[in-house]
């Protein structure tokens, strides 16, 4: 199954592993099983309207990830990073 | 320059590609018929003209247009109230970075404070320049000046001046700051245990550098003309790196469907990544509703310097352990990168390339991108490399010194291969750094003595590397055929540097075709399908590949109406060399030029489209040596010889490759020896080509190339994009040049004269009459 890369500071929520296998066939299943199976991932990885946060990217196989339907294989290997672009800003106070 | 490089070159030969031709744009550019974007002229075309902030921190109390709108020659007045608001946290994904809306509006329009000197805050529309000017010096604007901050460091005091109370910083993980700062974001990578590996390293070497702001220094001015029309369309003329990126740009700022935008790619005087935002397009836009004409508006050399983005200026800590026979095991680097006004540095790229070429098993990387009150930065050819390089190569040089090593040697021991991994986690497919390097130490140049020095005269030699990512976005192409055999190629990327002569050798390499039969145009937003913009390196890989795959539509389209004219099967026809023939028959045979004389009587016309939308990346790496000499009584350096080494993957027009290379070597030169913004309480004082010091011709000596061809894993050809690399070795390669010559290392750029000679005289080094006098 997907070979999911985890970036450091999120390791928390993976017990400290920097990699973790994952079921799915697309992008989207298999983010939808790693947050199922690390719910505290969700504020981490997505904005409110589930999208992915503008500070982080997506990587499938070496190609950074534009749909989110894009297919994975079984020795695919999915890598969650920073963004390379630019910084970003949350607006509101907390 | 000419070419002088050699040319590396692998296996398999080609009939077109490896060639070179001369480019499409040759004849236009060199008789002054090429189009740039303040060529445009329009009927009743207006002049637009800004009125930008004296202060680079303070708060607008009130703007007043009253006496500018009452000018008999002015038709238009806008402020940031004719921009429509932007409230969300909407990004604008611009091919090369990103910012959020709502700043790309404070940075085109201000609105209730200007957070540096030169942001415009309104703009008059008049029918001349001058009656335009005259105008904006009409307008009254009372401000209420604010406490500046201009060095990254400072900012990020907790007691600095806060110039966006909404700004916290995002953190590692995700989360956001409890309280409002200057720093929007910190990025952080950590693979192993760096204080483990330090503690087992038998060399620790940690350095402090300090990198200057520095302007892209593009020759042509930014410009652009719009036309508003009565029935909601907008056409926008402009030179830019992206008509598309152009187009959703002006879309979303000025909240208007993009199918009522067609943006007009005039040719682009360079960009190097700072002609992807847009500046004056909306502003033009808004008077050109406002006045029910065309607007022409463009920039001084002052405002293109103060008024929109250069490179970051960083402060960069950088710690590398190493076993006593050259092996790397531990690394740290804290990166502080200059975002300007506005969060946006290129620091999370920076944080990346630092140290992904080298094979390190214990690493951090903390990474933090701060504003202040300066133009907010953009893109620049490679954009945070350079300067991560200028710091990872230099304490590198040190350590080859302390380890008794060929430096050379120490980045081959712990060069990165295929399947080693990236900073944030991604193995590099098929990459080129080794034969990069291998190729240093076989040259001429490398293995030639330094040549002596004098006792005011040190010479030395220095060397370093670097890499661009090579990405791909996406690119469409057009393929139609004339009835002569010709083709046009039309295409959507802006050609920054020769990519129409690349573009149309592949079409003809594929078709069997000369480069001259294929006409290659970059067309405007209504005529072409999606591109992204030109920038990281992307043009020949991408839209190359796009290139390819339009030829493959057009050979399959093209062969059924070869069988018509052989009288057979479309599967019983082959292609190659720009001739059909049946396979059973080979001597029946018909030309490509003669199929497509036919297509009106065969089936009509053809048309053939590539689309690309995301290959591997294809990074690319090189290395450069350079020998200089440094003045001891002046600290004047010299550049004596110069040799840029870089794995294109394969050149397809090799002498644009080279001038490429050479290009970039230039530019990195003048970012080491001479280029800065020199602020004073947040005010540029050399806003100017007089003050702001570009490298020349007498500066440089012809810079030798060595093209390595290490195919890339994805793509036709094996192409890799060349654009970024050239820039990212030079910086720390001037360094350790300077280094090896006095035995002083300077660790802040730029390497004037004044800042080396005080380094020499510190260090005992400096002759002549004020060698004891380093305060003086």
């Amino acid at each position: 199954m997907p070979n999911v890369w985890v970036p450091s500071p999120m390791r928390d929520v993976t017990g400290g592993r920097h990699t973790v296998n994952i079921p799915g066939k697309t992008v989207r299943e298999v983010l939808a099983n790693l947050l199922e199976r690390y719910p505290e991932a969700r504020q981490r990885l997505l904005r409110d309207d589930g999208s992915l946060h503008p500070h982080l990217m997506l990587l499938a196989d070496g190609v950074q990830v534009d749909g989110w339907d894009a297919p994975l294989e079984e020795d695919s290997e999915l890598v969650i990073a920073a963004a390379l672009g630019g910084g970003s800003v949350v607006k509101a106070a907390p | 320059m000419s070419a002088t490089g050699k040319h590396r070159a692998s296996g398999q030969t080609y009939r077109v590609i490896g060639t070179r031709p001369i480019r499409h744009d040759a004849y236009d550019k060199v008789t002054g018929r090429a189009r740039f974007g303040a060529d445009v002229r329009l009927p009743g075309m207006l002049y637009g003209v800004l009125v930008r902030s004296p202060h680079p921190h303070a708060r607008i109390k009130s703007v007043d247009t009253r006496r500018a709108r009452e000018h008999p020659a002015v038709r238009a007045v806008v402020t940031a109230a004719d921009m429509p608001s932007i409230d969300s946290e909407a990004v604008a994904e611009l091919g090369e970075g990103a910012i959020e809306l709502r700043y790309a509006s404070e940075i085109i329009l201000a609105r209730d404070k200007v957070v540096f000197r030169g942001q415009p805050v309104a703009a008059v529309a008049a029918t001349s320049l001058q009656a335009a000017r005259e105008a904006a010096r009409l307008i009254e604007v009372e401000y209420e000046p604010l406490p500046v901050v201009q060095d990254p460091v400072a900012a990020m005091a907790p007691d600095a001046p806060l110039l966006h109370q909404d700004l916290y910083t995002v953190t590692p993980g995700g989360g956001k700051a409890e309280r409002p700062s200057n720093v929007a974001k910190h990025v952080q990578y950590e693979r192993g245990d760096a204080a483990a590996g330090f503690a087992a390293a038998d060399v620790v070497i940690a350095r402090e550098f300090r990198t200057a702001m520095v302007h892209q220094g593009y020759i042509e001015p930014q410009a652009a003309a719009a036309a508003w029309e009565h029935d909601g369309r907008l056409t926008v003329w402009t030179t830019t790196q992206g008509a598309f990126s152009a187009r959703q740009q002006l879309a979303d700022l000025l909240q208007i469907p993009v199918g009522r935008i067609k943006v007009i790619p005039m040719e682009v005087g360079g960009g190097f990544g700072g002609k992807i935002q847009v500046y004056l397009e909306p502003i033009a836009a808004l008077l050109s509703r406002q006045a029910g004409r065309p607007v022409k508006m463009w920039m001084t050399r002052a405002e293109v310097f103060t008024g929109t983005g250069p490179g970051s200026g960083t402060y960069i800590r950088c710690k590398l352990g190493a076993k006593r026979d050259g092996e790397l095991v531990a690394a740290e680097l804290y990166m502080v990168y200059d975002a300007g006004a506005f969060p946006g540095s290129p620091v999370g790229a920076g944080a990346v390339t630092g140290l992904s070429p080298y094979r390190i098993p214990n690493f951090r990387v903390d990474g933090f991108d701060v504003v202040t009150n300066k133009p907010r930065v953009q893109s620049y050819r490679a954009p945070g490399a350079p300067q991560a390089a200028f710091a990872v190569e230099t304490v590198l040089d040190e350590l080859a010194q302390a380890l008794d090593m060929d430096p050379v040697d120490l980045r081959l021991k712990n060069a990165a291969v295929e399947g080693d991994r990236l900073v944030y986690g991604a193995p590099f497919n098929r990459i080129g750094f080794r034969e990069v390097l291998q190729a240093v130490r076989d040259h001429p140049h490398y293995k030639a003595p330094v040549p002596g020095g004098a006792k005011t005269y040190a010479v030395g030699r220095g060397v370093a590397a670097g890499f661009w990512f090579g990405g791909s976005m996406t690119s469409t192409v057009h393929l139609t055929f004339n009835a002569d055999g010709t083709v046009n190629l039309v295409a959507g990327s802006s050609d920054l540097s020769g990519s129409r002569a690349s573009l149309a050798m592949i079409v003809a390499e594929e078709l069997g075709l000369e480069p001259d039969d294929v006409k290659p145009v970059v067309a405007d937003t209504d005529t072409v399908g999606y591109n992204d913009v030109t920038g990281g390196s992307r043009t020949t890989y991408a839209t190359g590949a796009a290139c390819w795959r339009a030829c493959q539509d057009a050979i399959a389209q093209l062969k059924a109406r070869a069988a018509k004219l052989l009288e057979a099967d479309p599967e019983a026809v082959a292609f190659g060399g720009g001739e059909f023939w049946l396979w059973e028959e080979p001597q029946y045979r018909i030309s490509i030029k003669e199929v497509a004389a036919s297509l009106q009587k065969t089936g009509g016309p053809i048309f053939a489209k590539g689309i690309v939308n995301g290959l591997k990346m294809a990074p690319a790496f090189g290395a450069h040596i350079v020998d200089v000499g440094v003045d001891l009584e002046t600290g004047k350096v010299d550049i004596l010889r110069y040799t840029a080494v870089q794995d294109a993957g394969r050149a397809i027009h090799p002498a644009s490759v080279e001038g490429q290379l050479q290009g970039g070597a230039a530019q990195g030169v003048g970012w080491a020896l001479f280029e800065e913004y020199v602020y004073d309480q947040g005010v540029m004082r050399n806003p100017t080509f007089l003050d702001y010091r570009l490298p020349t011709a007498l500066d440089l000596p012809m810079i030798d190339t060595v093209i390595v061809e290490v195919p890339a894993s994805d793509g036709p050809y094996g192409v890799r994009g060349v654009g970024e690399t050239p820039i990212v070795p030079p910086l720390a390669a001037v360094a350790n040049a300077i280094a090896r010559a006095t035995g002083v290392r300077v660790r802040e750029l730029p390497m004037s004269p004044e800042r080396v000679w005080r380094a020499l005289a510190a260090a005992g080094r400096a002759e002549g009459l004020f060698a004891s006098h380093a305060d003086g």
